[in-house]
C-alpha cells in the first residue's frame, strides 16, 4: 500500500511536469485561451502528425491541394495574390482564406462563424467542392493505407489506426502551436523596444478609431461586425446571417486579427483590397450606411493622409518575423 | 491536489458501483412500414397507395434516462448510439443498470445534445466519418432519412431529410418517453409510416440545415416510436 501511494504521488507529480510543454504558451497579459486542452493535450508527436497532415495534399480528392495551399506560413497562413481562394481543379471559392494564428483564443471560425470548434474546422475545407472536395471518410481510408501515416499515428496515439477524431485533433494540435506574439508591438509592450514617433502617433490613432473592433492583444474582438462594405452583387454574401438566419446579422463578418497584416493581403472577406491604404480609404470615405453597420462606424472617421501613413506605420509593427519564419511551422522535414 | 481528490472520488464511486449488483437493460428497435419489417431499398405502399423506397435511415439515440415518480433515478453516461437501419447490430442497445432500481418511465433523446455539439471531435459513433456531421456548418445530423416516393413532384421523386441543429431557436433534438413498468428488455417499434404520412412528400424535397422546418419535421418524426 505504501509503495502504491508513493507511486501514485510520483505519477501525479510527473503528469504535472509533463504538461509544462513549450508547444503552447499564453503570452504575458493575454486572456485565457478558450480551447479545451484537457480534451486534446498537446504532445510533440501529435503536433508533428498534424503538421504533416497540414502540408499533405492527401487531404484533397485528387491529392493536389493541401491546407498550406491556401494557408502558407510566410503569409501569416493565408493565401496571397488571390482575392478568392482556390481549390482543386482551379475552382474558385467565394471568400478570401483567413489567417491562422492564435486560434486557441477563438470561439468560432470562418468569416461567418459557421464552425464552432477548432477540431471541426478542417472538415469544412476538406469537404467543400471548391476547396478539397473530399470526404473525411475517404481521407481516413487513404491515411490508413499509407505506411508513413501508420507510423506517425502510432507515434502520436500509440495506435496506428487513423480515425476522423484523431485526424482532426492532430490538425488542431498543429494549428494551436501557431502563436504570434513577438512583433515589435509586443516588444514595445514589454518595454524592450520603442516605437518611432510615427508609429507612436499611429498607435494613438489606431486606439481611437480602430481598437473597438480590433481589440488588443489579439487585435480582434472575435465578434461579427458589419464594416460598411458595399455588397458585391455577384457574390451576394450576407455573412453571418447565412448561419444565424437572423436579419440583424446581415453583412456581418468575423473581425479578423491585424497581426501580421503586412503579409496577409488581400484584405476583407472577399479580398477586394490589395493595399492597406485602400482599406483606410474605405473606412474614411466609403462606408455604406445600413441598420447593421457597426456602432463604432456610425460617425464618420476623419483622417488626414499623414495620419493614414502613421496608422500604417503602426500596423507594420504587428509583423512577427519569428512567427512567419519559424521552422517549426514550416513544411515538415525528417524529424 | 484537486486531481488527487478527484482520483480518490473516482475510486470510491467505482468501488460503490462495483459492489452494487447490476443487470442489463436493453432496448430493441424494430423498424417497420405499415407493420411490415422495414428494409432499405425495398418498395412499400403509402397511405395514398404511392410506392416509397427508403435508401438511408439513421439516427442518434442518446441520454437514456430512467425516471421514477418524475425524478431521474438513472442516467446512462456517455451513452451515444447510432441506429442505422442497414446495420442489424445497431438496432439493439444495452447498458448496465443497478439491480434494485425502480422506475415508471424511460426516456431518451433523438439526437445529440448541444454541449456535445460544441465540444470538438469525438470518436466511435460520434466520429465525423460516420457521415452524421455537417461540414459546412458545425453540428451533428440527428436524423437522416433519404429515399424516393412516386408521389413526389421532384426530379427522381427523391426526398432527403437531414435533421439537425443544436442552437436556439433551431434546436431539433427531441425527447421520447414512455410510461412503463420496469422491464429488462424493451421492444420499441419504429413505425416509419407514422411519420411519413404527416409529411407532404409531393412538395417537400429536402431539409438539410437547421431551420424551422427541421424542427417541425423532427417533432413529426417522434411519432414513429412506439413501445410494444
Amino acid at each position: 500500500m505504501k509503495y502504491f501511494l508513493f507511486f501514485l504521488v510520483f505519477w501525479l507529480v510527473f503528469s504535472f511536469f509533463e504538461k509544462e510543454s513549450n508547444l503552447f504558451y499564453v503570452p504575458k497579459n493575454w486572456p485565457k485561451p478558450v480551447y479545451n486542452f484537457k480534451n486534446n493535450p498537446l504532445t510533440k508527436e501529435k503536433v508533428f502528425l498534424g503538421r504533416n497532415l497540414f502540408y499533405d495534399p492527401i487531404l484533397s480528392r485528387d491529392n493536389s491541394v493541401s491546407c498550406a495551399s491556401c494557408h502558407s506560413p510566410f503569409n501569416a497562413f493565408t493565401h496571397v495574390d488571390h482575392n478568392l481562394s482556390h481549390g482543386i481543379e482551379d475552382r474558385i471559392g467565394t471568400r478570401n482564406s483567413p489567417t491562422l494564428m492564435n486560434l486557441a483564443w477563438h470561439q468560432s471560425f470562418m468569416w461567418d462563424g459557421a464552425i464552432n470548434h477548432l477540431d471541426m474546422q478542417a472538415l469544412a475545407p476538406i469537404s467543400h467542392p471548391d476547396e478539397m472536395n473530399e470526404k473525411i471518410e475517404n481521407v481516413v481510408l487513404k491515411l490508413n493505407q499509407s505506411k508513413k501515416y501508420k507510423s506517425l499515428f502510432f507515434n502520436a496515439f500509440g495506435d496506428s489506426i487513423a480515425t476522423g477524431e484523431k485526424t482532426l485533433k492532430a490538425i488542431s494540435q498543429f494549428m494551436l502551436t501557431l502563436i504570434s506574439a513577438n512583433s515589435k508591438y509586443d516588444l514595445v509592450k514589454q518595454h524592450s523596444a520603442k516605437f518611432t514617433i510615427q508609429e507612436k502617433n499611429g498607435y494613438k490613432l489606431f486606439q481611437k478609431h480602430c481598437a473597438s473592433c480590433h481589440q488588443e492583444p489579439l487585435f480582434t474582438n472575435l465578434q461579427f461586425e458589419n464594416n460598411g462594405l458595399k455588397i458585391d452583387p455577384k457574390l451576394n454574401d450576407v455573412g453571418r446571417m447565412k448561419i444565424s438566419q437572423n436579419p440583424k446579422d446581415s453583412m456581418k463578418f468575423k473581425v479578423p486579427t491585424l497581426r501580421n497584416i503586412e503579409f496577409s493581403f488581400p484584405y476583407m472577406h472577399d479580398g477586394r483590397f490589395k493595399k492597406l491604404n485602400q482599406v483606410l480609404n474605405h473606412y474614411t470615405n466609403e462606408i455604406q450606411k445600413s441598420s447593421t453597420l457597426a456602432e463604432s462606424l456610425r460617425d464618420p472617421i476623419v483622417l488626414t493622409s499623414n495620419e493614414k501613413v502613421d496608422i500604417i506605420a503602426f500596423l507594420l509593427t504587428l509583423s512577427d518575423k519569428e512567427f512567419l519564419f519559424n521552422p517549426a511551422h514550416g513544411f515538415p522535414r525528417e524529424k | 491536489m484537486k486531481q488527487l481528490i478527484f482520483f480518490f472520488l473516482f475510486l470510491m464511486i467505482n468501488a460503490r458501483l462495483l459492489s452494487q449488483e447490476t443487470e442489463t437493460f436493453e432496448i430493441n428497435f424494430a423498424p417497420t412500414f405499415f407493420s411490415k419489417q422495414l428494409k432499405l431499398n425495398q418498395y412499400y405502399k403509402t397511405n395514398q397507395e404511392d410506392s416509397i423506397q427508403i435508401t438511408t435511415f439513421k439516427f442518434y439515440v442518446s441520454n437514456i434516462e430512467l425516471v421514477n415518480e418524475n425524478k431521474i433515478v438513472w442516467k446512462v453516461n456517455q451513452g451515444f448510439y447510432l441506429i442505422d437501419i442497414e446495420t442489424e447490430n445497431s438496432l439493439k442497445i444495452n447498458s448496465l443498470i443497478p439491480k434494485n432500481i425502480q422506475y415508471d418511465k424511460i426516456s431518451f433523446d433523438l439526437g445529440i445534445d448541444s454541449l456535445t455539439n460544441v465540444s470538438g471531435a469525438f470518436g466511435g459513433v460520434l466520429d465525423p466519418t460516420q457521415g452524421m456531421y455537417w461540414t459546412w456548418q458545425s453540428g451533428y445530423i440527428n436524423l437522416k432519412l433519404e429515399g424516393n416516393c412516386s408521389q413526389s413532384l421532384q426530379s427522381n421523386h427523391e426526398f432527403i431529410f437531414h435533421l439537425g441543429g443544436y442552437q436556439s431557436p433551431f434546436n431539433t433534438i427531441q425527447k421520447i418517453s414512455f410510461e412503463t413498468k420496469k422491464q429488462l428488455v424493451y421492444q420499441v417499434g419504429i413505425e416509419l409510416n407514422n411519420w411519413i404520412s404527416e409529411v407532404d412528400l409531393e412538395q417537400t424535397k429536402a431539409i438539410m440545415s437547421p431551420r424551422k422546418e427541421a424542427i417541425e419535421m423532427a417533432e413529426k418524426a417522434t411519432k414513429m416510436f412506439v413501445l410494444k
